[in-house]
C-alpha cells in the first residue's frame, strides 16, 4: 500500500504546482507588459530610463541635517560622464534635489517656470533613504546593458513574489485538500475493513466530493455484485454438503448388510470420513455465514479443553497412546461459540492422533499467559508445511501418511480468527506443537 | 418391537427398514405427518424415528399431538439439521433423543435400546465389564460370580468408572462422588485409591484396565 502511495501523484502537489505556474505566467506577462504599456517612450529609451532610475536610487543619501543628498556611486559618475544630456529631479516630499549634467527646458507659464512632464519619466523608487519620487530625462544607454539592469531588478522582485505566493498557496491548499478528501479516506478505511459476507453497503458515500463519487459508487456496486455471487456460491456449497448427508447415511446403513470382515471395516472408516467431510463443510458454511450460530458467550477454556480431552480420551487409549492435560490457570474466559471452540480442540487432538502414529503421547497445556498448547511427540510436519497445513484441502504429509479430510485445520484457524485468536504450528523436535493465543 | 419410521427419503427409509428388520424390529414406514398421525392411532408402536423436514411440515409438530395420546412412545429425531440450536429445539419440543444425519448405525441402535429401556422403567441390569459385574442398586461387585469386597470409596469409584466404561470420567466428577464437597482430598489421594483398586482388580483377574489420563481423569476398559 505504501509502495503504491509513493508512486502515485499527489493531488495537493499538482494543485499547488498548477497555481504556482499560473502565478509565474501572470508575473511574466506583467513583466513583459511593463515596457509595452509605457507607450510614449521607445523600448530603448524606456529601458535606458529604467537603468538610469536605478543608478539615481543607488546614489541618493542624506546629509547630517537629514536633507536629501546626491552621493554618486562610481557607476553613476561614469554614467554622467557618458551622458552629457542627463538630468534628474528627486524629491522625498519635503525638498527637491536637482542633479545631472544638463537641465531640462523650462517653460514659462502663467504660474511661473515649470518643466514639461513629457520631457522626462517619473519613477517612485524604494531607496535606502526611503520613498523617493524621481523625474529624469536625457538618458541614453546601451540597449543590452539597460535591458539587463532592468531584468535583474525586476526578476529578483518577481521571484521573491513568486516564492511568497508558493508558500501561501501551499499553506492553504494542503490542509484544504486534506479536509476535502476526508470522506474519501473514510471510504478507504471502510474498504479496508471490508470482509466477504458482511451485509451491505460497503463504502460510505456521504460527503464524498462529486468528482470522486462515481468511483466510490462504482466500487460499492462492484462489491454488491461480488457479494451476491459470493452468497450464491456459499449457498451452493452449503446445499451440496447438506444434500450429501442423506446418501452418506444410506451408504452407512446399507454397509450393514455386508458380512463382517476387513473390507466392511475399511468401508466403515471411509463412510466415517465422508461424514466428517460433509459435516466440516457445513461447519465451515455456518462459520462463514454466521446466521444460525448461537450467540457468543463467555466460556471457560480450561473446562472446555479438559472436557474435549476427556471426550477424545477413549480414542487415544484405543490407539495405545496417552494424553495429559495441565493448566497454570484455574480459569481462562473467552467469549465465543462453544460448539465451534470445542470443534477446534477436537480437530487438534484428532490431528495429533492421526499424525502422531501408534502410541502417540499428546500433551495439552494452558500456560499462565493464556496460551493453549496441543503438542504431540509424533513425527510432526515438515517445516515447509507449517503454514500450508492450515489451508483448505491441503493435506500436509507426515511420516505416517495423512488421515482426515483436509478441512480440519482450516476450520480451526477460521474459528479462531473469528474470535481474534491466532494459531501457529511449531516444530516439537520431535512432533507437532500447536500454540493458540486468544 | 415395533417402530414407526417417519421419513420422506424413500431410499434411506428402505435401507433403515431392512437393517432394523434384520435386528428383529418391525418397522412401519410413513412419509408424511398426516400418515404418521394415522399410524399413531394404532396401538403397539414402541418407538418413533422422526425426520424433521417432511413434505407437509416440520416433524417436530408431531410431538404435541403425541403427548396428547395415552402412553406416547419415545421419539428419536433423525435429521440433517444437526446444529446445536436445532438439537436443543428438538429436545425442548419433547423428543427423547436427537441424531444428526448421517449417523452411525450402531449409535442409532444403542439409542433405540436406551430410549426403550428408559421408557420401560426397568431396573438397570448389573454393569459388566470383563469378568467384573457390578450391581449398582445393591452396590455389590462380583468377579466371575464371586463377590469382591471393596472399601466404600473404591466402590464409589468403581461404580462411576463402570457406569461410563469406555469413556473418560473427569477427576472432579470422581472426587465429588468419592469425597463429597466437604472434605477436599489432597491432590494425590484419588490416584492412590485408583492404584489400590487397580491392584485388587488385577489380583483377582477381573479383566478390567483402568487407564489414567493425567490431569483429565480415568477410564475403565475391558482388557
Amino acid at each position: 500500500m505504501d509502495r503504491q502511495k509513493r508512486g502515485a501523484p499527489s493531488l495537493a502537489r499538482r494543485i499547488i504546482l498548477g497555481l504556482v505556474v499560473l502565478q509565474a505566467l501572470v508575473e511574466l506577462i506583467t513583466l513583459v507588459a511593463e515596457p509595452i504599456a509605457s507607450g510614449r517612450l521607445s523600448l530603448r529609451q524606456w529601458l535606458a530610463a529604467e537603468q538610469a532610475s536605478q543608478l539615481v536610487a543607488e546614489s541618493l543619501g542624506r546629509k547630517e541635517t537629514g536633507e536629501l543628498a546626491f552621493v554618486p556611486t562610481p557607476e553613476m559618475t561614469g554614467y554622467l560622464k557618458a551622458n552629457p544630456d542627463f538630468w534628474f529631479f528627486a524629491s522625498d516630499g519635503t525638498e527637491l534635489l536637482r542633479g545631472g549634467v544638463s537641465q531640462p527646458r523650462f517653460e514659462r507659464g502663467a504660474d511661473g517656470e515649470r518643466v514639461d512632464p513629457r520631457q522626462g519619466s517619473m519613477f517612485n523608487l524604494d531607496t535606502a533613504v526611503g520613498q523617493v519620487s524621481v523625474m529624469l530625462g536625457g538618458q541614453h544607454g546601451e540597449f543590452l546593458d539597460s535591458a539587463w539592469a532592468w531584468l535583474r531588478d525586476r526578476l529578483w522582485r518577481r521571484l521573491i513574489d513568486l516564492a511568497i505566493a508558493a508558500v501561501g498557496v501551499t499553506m492553504v491548499i494542503v490542509p484544504a485538500v486534506q479536509f476535502l478528501l476526508r470522506p474519501v479516506r473514510r471510504a478507504a478505511r471502510a474498504a479496508m475493513a471490508l470482509e466477504p459476507g458482511q451485509s451491505a453497503p460497503a463504502l460510505p458515500v456521504q460527503g464524498v466530493p462529486a468528482e470522486i463519487l462515481p468511483l466510490v459508487s462504482a466500487t460499492n456496486a462492484a462489491f454488491a455484485r461480488l457479494e451476491r455471487e459470493h452468497n450464491r456460491q456459499r449457498q451452493f456449497i452449503a446445499n451440496a454438503a447438506h444434500e450429501l448427508r442423506t446418501p452418506i447415511a444410506i451408504l452407512g446403513i446399507r454397509l450393514d448388510e455386508l458380512p463382517e470382515g476387513r473390507v466392511k471395516q475399511r468401508l466403515r472408516l471411509d463412510v466415517r470420513r465422508l461424514t466428517m467431510l460433509a459435516n466440516q463443510l457445513l461447519d465451515l458454511q455456518r462459520l462463514q455465514h454466521g446466521g444460525a450460530a448461537p450467540p457468543d458467550r463467555a466460556i471457560d477454556m480450561v473446562a472446555l479443553v479438559r472436557d474435549v480431552a476427556a471426550e477424545m480420551g477413549p480414542l487415544v487409549i484405543d490407539g495405545g497412546g496417552n494424553l495429559s492435560f495441565c493448566t497454570a490457570r484455574p480459569q481462562l474466559k473467552v467469549v465465543g461459540d462453544e460448539q465451534a471452540l470445542r470443534g477446534v480442540f477436537h480437530n487438534l487432538i484428532g490431528n495429533a492422533l492421526a499424525h502422531g502414529g501408534k502410541g502417540v503421547k499428546i500433551e495439552v497445556h494452558i500456560d499462565a499467559d493464556g496460551t493453549i498448547v496441543v503438542a504431540d511427540r509424533g513425527v510432526g510436519f515438515r517445516a515447509e508445511d507449517h503454514e500450508r497445513v492450515f489451508e483448505a484441502f491441503q493435506r500436509a504429509t507426515s511420516g505416517e501418511g495423512a488421515a482426515g479430510a483436509g478441512l480440519g485445520l482450516y476450520i480451526v484457524r477460521e474459528v479462531l480468527a473469528a474470535r481474534g485468536a491466532q494459531i501457529e504450528l511449531r516444530d516439537g523436535r520431535p512432533g507437532a506443537v500447536f500454540r493458540i493465543r486468544f | 418391537m415395533r417402530i414407526l419410521l417417519v421419513e420422506d427419503e424413500i431410499e434411506l427409509a428402505a435401507a433403515l427398514r431392512g437393517t432394523l428388520n434384520r435386528r428383529g424390529y418391525v418397522v412401519d414406514h410413513v412419509r408424511t405427518l398426516e400418515q404418521a398421525r394415522l399410524a399413531l392411532q394404532e396401538p403397539g408402536v414402541r418407538a418413533v424415528l422422526l425426520d424433521r423436514r417432511l413434505p407437509d411440515g416440520d416433524g417436530l409438530s408431531l410431538l404435541p399431538f403425541m403427548r396428547a395420546t395415552a402412553d406416547p412412545p419415545p421419539v428419536i429425531v433423525l435429521t440433517a439439521l444437526g446444529q446445536t440450536v436445532e438439537r436443543v429445539e428438538g429436545l425442548d419440543a419433547g423428543a427423547d433423543d436427537y441424531l444428526a444425519k448421517p449417523f452411525e448405525l450402531d449409535e442409532l441402535l444403542a439409542r433405540l435400546r436406551a430410549v426403550s429401556r428408559r421408557r420401560a422403567g426397568l431396573t438397570p441390569e448389573p454393569l459388566t465389564l470383563g469378568a467384573l459385574s457390578f450391581d449398582a442398586v445393591h452396590r455389590e461387585a462380583q468377579i466371575d460370580g464371586r463377590p469382591l469386597q471393596l472399601p466404600r470409596r473404591e466402590l464409589a469409584l468403581l461404580d462411576l468408572l463402570l457406569r461410563r466404561a469406555g469413556r473418560v470420567v473427569l477427576r472432579e466428577t470422581i472426587e465429588a462422588a468419592m469425597f463429597g464437597f466437604d472434605d477436599a482430598p489432597a491432590s494425590n489421594t484419588l490416584d492412590s485409591h485408583v492404584s489400590r483398586l487397580r491392584r485388587r482388580l488385577a489380583k483377582r483377574g477381573a479383566g478390567v484396565a483402568i487407564h489414567a489420563l493425567r490431569g483429565v481423569g480415568y477410564m475403565a476398559k475391558a482388557e
